[in-house]
């Protein structure tokens, strides 16, 4: 699905809000905390893949329009909102364990790495978990 | 050949999808507008830019409608449709003389989606007793559900349309 388009410039790579001189503005951080999140969810058995979120497809549509080259999908959206955080995951899984067991450890990996600080939560916390594939 | 014991769920797809399709979308324009503040485009590509972003987008975002069900933690989640109908699909097919025509399969339960209702159209072969395969059918269909999503099946719902010969 990651079209990266025809490469006019590859020292101009899209990664979620990171600008394209390289520097992260304010949404980086959500950027970093986003691969955070992905780093840890895609470790878990029974995870197979991340679909690109919204952001890695607006990052590579955009690529895609102005002809340029995209980055790596990060796979997770952390977004803060008025009233707290939202962290939005596509995943696919694989057969080896039940969809409920794979729901289960990936909201405590999430809460867990939350409690530890690699995302800063203020307010509600609201994780929406969509299962696109099993296989 | 109707063996309907239950009444169907009253679930409202239409209306989750619509309104999960109108959140995607002000989601895409938020993230489009971040990233048009920290990007200058040539002019030349500035002509119908957003909603050249937004239709690509569009398109790699539609994966079909989902079905919400929430883990026996009460941990929500949703599965795509087409995901939950082929686990049915293979448990029917497993029993011998069936072929699953349509399977539907709604949230149930309390709270909402910690069960699922199933109700699926068959095809039989001819010469099968339907009431004794009906119970193999749901025996095959709830082991199915409940090993793979975890999910238990709190109704399975069967309707024999067809009858078909080898």
């Amino acid at each position: 699905m990651i079209d990266r388009g025809e490469s006019k410039d590859s020292n101009l790579l899209y990664s979620g809000n990171v600008s394209v001189n390289g520097s992260v503005n304010g949404n980086g951080k959500e950027v970093v905390e986003s691969a955070r999140l992905a780093d840890s969810v895609t470790s878990i058995a029974g995870v197979r893949a991340l679909a690109p979120g919204l952001r890695d497809l607006v990052a590579t549509a955009t690529a895609k329009v102005l002809r340029r080259t995209g980055d790596e999908p990060v796979g997770v959206d952390v977004t803060r909102g008025g009233d707290g955080v939202k962290v939005r995951i596509d995943a696919h899984l694989d057969h080896t364990r039940s969809v409920a067991e794979v729901v289960d450890e990936i909201f405590s990996v999430i809460e867990t790495d939350i409690a530890r600080g690699a995302v800063e939560v203020s307010g509600r916390l609201d994780i929406d978990l969509r299962v696109v594939s099993r296989g | 050949m109707d063996v309907n014991e239950h009444v169907g769920s009253g679930a409202e797809p239409d209306q989750t999808s619509a309104d999960s399709q109108r959140e995607s979308d002000a989601q895409l324009r938020g993230v489009i507008d971040e990233y048009m503040s920290t990007f200058q485009p040539e002019p030349e590509d500035t002509a119908g830019v957003r909603e050249r972003i937004l239709q690509l987008v569009r398109d790699d975002l539609y994966r079909g409608p989902s079905t919400n069900l929430q883990t026996e933690q009460g941990h929500p989640f949703s599965i795509s449709t087409a995901s939950v109908r082929s686990i049915v699909r293979n448990a029917v097919d497993s029993v011998d003389g069936i072929r699953a025509r349509s399977v539907d399969v709604e949230p149930a339960g309390d709270p909402e989606g910690s069960a699922a209702t199933v109700s699926l159209t068959v095809a039989m072969r001819a010469g099968i007793s339907f009431a004794p395969t009906a119970e193999a059918i749901r025996r095959s269909v709830s082991a199915e559900v409940l090993a793979e999503l975890g999910i238990p099946a709190a109704r399975i719902d069967i309707n024999a349309e067809d009858v078909y010969v080898d």
